[in-house]
């Protein structure tokens, strides 16, 4: 997705003026020049200004870059990829504790290789060995505790 | 004497060397992978080493820096894919003389003359540490405070692109920094009433989510032509590299010293001193009008510059704790982590392990030749890895990594917002590299200015109050001010054309 200067800059200076607003409301450090709020005032007074530049730079006349772009629009498919990429990481974390490591590498993996194209016959081989793979060198040799979830029964 | 042995017994260790060849193997594989960039190998490698000790660690991630560069050309030279960045300098020349039957030729000498490089930025490194770290013993929080900002002042106008975009980059990292208490104040900064953030964002997720998983998504959302396949088998690497060396060395020389001297200012990485090197090489060249047709001497020059300027980004980073590029700043991240934080103090408290590290990089670019021999010979076999089985499994790694520095599934999300927000910084031309510095060098910088300011009781001329202090201000001031100096003297040299 592409985004113009103009509007970036908008955004930019929304943000740092958020920034340094809310970075006003620190309490001061008792006895000293300076307090907490400084430095993040600091970065959204720079965030604003740089904002500020960019807008100017977006308004002058040879700029044509439309407001925004999002290439997706136009292909569609790769829109849903990345979407899908997007929506794996989030179904990982949200359902990793409960249903476990093995299970949720399995499904993850499955609709990724699905999605980017791999040969349906080789999914199921694959996304197993690679799942137990990372398993075997993060939980039995690096010794993270990855969940196990509805597999609890068969913990090793 | 006895913290040479004490390192010697450290680095010759089984297990130190072992992981050491397993890294570069897979440093070489990930270089050689178009689209897979030596920074995410780092990246990658931060949960492996979470459980080991410093120099396992630091030996694990060096040696993949080291290989992921160079294995970086072999894809440049075969396909005309570049790697890495870093080899994107002379990709094109390279593959010119793969198309002349000689791609045995250019990748042996990628290979001999980074190995050449590596090895002339760790004798820098050696030399040049401890003595810049017996100075640095006199610096105060005022010093401390202008070398900061220096670095990242050079991060914003070194970079490629426009100063602006990479001062909001850095406008960013510093701001992800002032999350959590840890501040001079101890005050819980844009934490929203959340634990998780109480001890800021931790550096492992956000890396891997800027740098690996936005490459992820960027994979999927980019179309997919067929990939190109490289069939032939490779002969004699080795042959005539002699010959070569016996030619170039004045090539060899200037390589490796510009990409010394690029690497070890803060902000400017590899795939700088390569373009710039290989720029140099052509306008100094006797025979320029060769160059872009199948030349090998510009890749001498520049395969050269990007190993060494890899081993310079250490002396910042070793001696002030500010890293030269991402692949440093990743590092010491690890190295805080780990409770070995960079800076002269190290050379006094833990000599055995500064002198560790340098034979490390030593080990690692020795290594480098037959590690290298190896994967140019399988060169046919790693280029054909379907890019599509790939990168879900590199997501997968990705998640398990940043799970498993906490245990916690918060960071699986830190490492998405961060992945897509360098994947759009990307895709509108911001670059991610001042970002990370911010980063990874915020809360030095506010410590360093807050304690300076009560030092001075407010008094902001006490910043300039010290000879050094006052001139790297002074530096840092001017490098500030460089575009409107540049601008002004270019308005004057248009206006006196135009007298004329």
């Amino acid at each position: 997705m592409r985004i113009s200067d103009t509007l970036t800059g908008w955004l930019l200076l929304l943000f740092g003026g958020a920034v340094a607003a809310y970075a006003w409301t620190f309490p001061p450090a008792p006895g000293q020049s300076i307090g907490p709020g400084g430095f993040p005032l600091l970065i959204g007074g720079g965030l604003t200004i740089a904002g500020a530049l960019l807008v100017r730079a977006g308004l002058k006349p040879h700029d044509a870059t439309p407001f925004a772009e999002v290439e997706g629009l136009r292909q569609p498919r790769l829109a849903l990829r990345g979407a899908l990429v997007i929506g794996a990481l989030l179904f990982y974390a949200l359902v990793v504790e409960t249903a476990g490591f093995f299970i949720t590498a399995f499904l993850f993996l499955g609709g990724l290789f699905l999605a980017f194209g791999v040969r349906l016959r080789w999914i199921p081989l694959l996304a197993a060995s690679v799942t137990l793979g990372l398993h075997v060198a993060f939980y039995s040799l690096l010794r993270v505790p990855l969940p196990w979830g509805w597999l609890e029964a068969f913990a090793w | 004497m006895g913290s040479v042995l004490e390192a010697l017994r450290l680095v010759f260790d089984p297990t130190v060397l072992g992981v050491m060849v397993a890294a570069g193997l897979f440093g070489l594989f990930v270089g050689a992978v178009p689209g897979l960039t030596a920074t995410m190998a780092t990246a990658l490698l931060v949960p492996v080493t979470f459980l080991m000790a410093p120099v396992p660690a630091v030996a694990c991630m060096v040696t993949a820096a080291a290989m992921a560069i160079f294995a970086g050309d072999i894809p440049g030279a075969l396909l005309r894919m570049p790697g890495t960045p870093a080899s994107a300098a002379y990709c094109d020349e390279a593959y010119a003389m793969t198309r002349h039957g000689q791609a045995e030729r250019v990748l042996g000498a990628g290979l001999v003359f980074s190995v050449i490089g590596g090895l002339f930025g760790t004798a820098v490194l050696v030399t040049t540490a401890p003595v810049l770290a017996d100075v640095a013993l006199q610096f105060s929080s005022f010093e401390y405070f202008w070398l900061v900002l220096l670095g990242l002042t050079c991060a914003v106008f070194i970079a490629p692109g426009r100063p602006l975009k990479g001062m909001v980059s850095l406008l960013i990292g510093l701001l992800i920094a002032t999350v959590g208490f840890e501040n001079p104040a101890a005050h819980p900064r844009f934490t929203f009433g959340s634990e998780a953030l109480m001890s800021g964002l931790q550096l492992t997720p956000v890396m891997i989510g800027m740098f690996a998983v936005s490459e992820v998504i960027r994979y999927a959302v980019s179309p997919e032509g067929p990939l190109p396949v490289w069939r032939q088998g490779m002969g004699q690497i080795f042959r005539g590299q002699g010959t070569l060396l016996r030619q170039h060395p004045l090539q060899v020389l200037r390589g490796s010293m510009l990409g010394t001297a690029i690497g070890a200012l803060p902000g400017a990485g590899a795939d700088i001193a390569a373009w710039i090197s290989y720029g140099i090489s052509k306008r100094f060249s006797r025979t320029p009008e060769k160059f872009g047709t199948g030349h090998v001497e510009g890749v001498i020059e520049a395969g050269a510059a990007n190993n060494s300027a890899l081993a310079a980004g250490w002396i910042p980073a070793l001696v002030f704790g500010i890293p030269g590029d991402s692949i440093t700043a990743i590092v010491i991240g690890v190295l805080y982590m780990k409770g070995l934080n960079p800076g002269p103090t190290l050379f006094i408290d833990n000599p055995q392990n500064i002198y560790a590290v340098f034979m490390v990089f030593f080990l690692a670019n020795l290594l480098l030749l037959p590690l290298g021999w190896i994967a140019i010979k399988m060169a046919k076999n790693v280029l054909r890895v379907p890019r599509n089985v790939l990168m879900p499994i590199i997501l997968l790694f990705c998640v398990v990594g940043s799970f498993a520095i906490n245990n916690s599934v918060f960071d699986v999300g830190v490492m998405l917002v961060f992945g897509l927000l360098a994947f759009g910084m990307e895709a509108n031309r911001f670059p991610i590299a001042p970002t990370i510095l911010g980063l990874v060098l915020g809360g030095m910088l506010e410590q360093n200015f807050v304690t300076s300011m009560i030092k001075a009781d407010g008094n902001v001329g006490a910043f300039f109050g010290r000879p050094i202090a006052a001139a790297l201000g002074v530096a840092t001031i001017l490098v500030w001010l460089s575009p409107m100096i540049v601008r002004a003297v270019r308005r004057r040299a248009v206006t006196k054309r135009s007298e004329c």
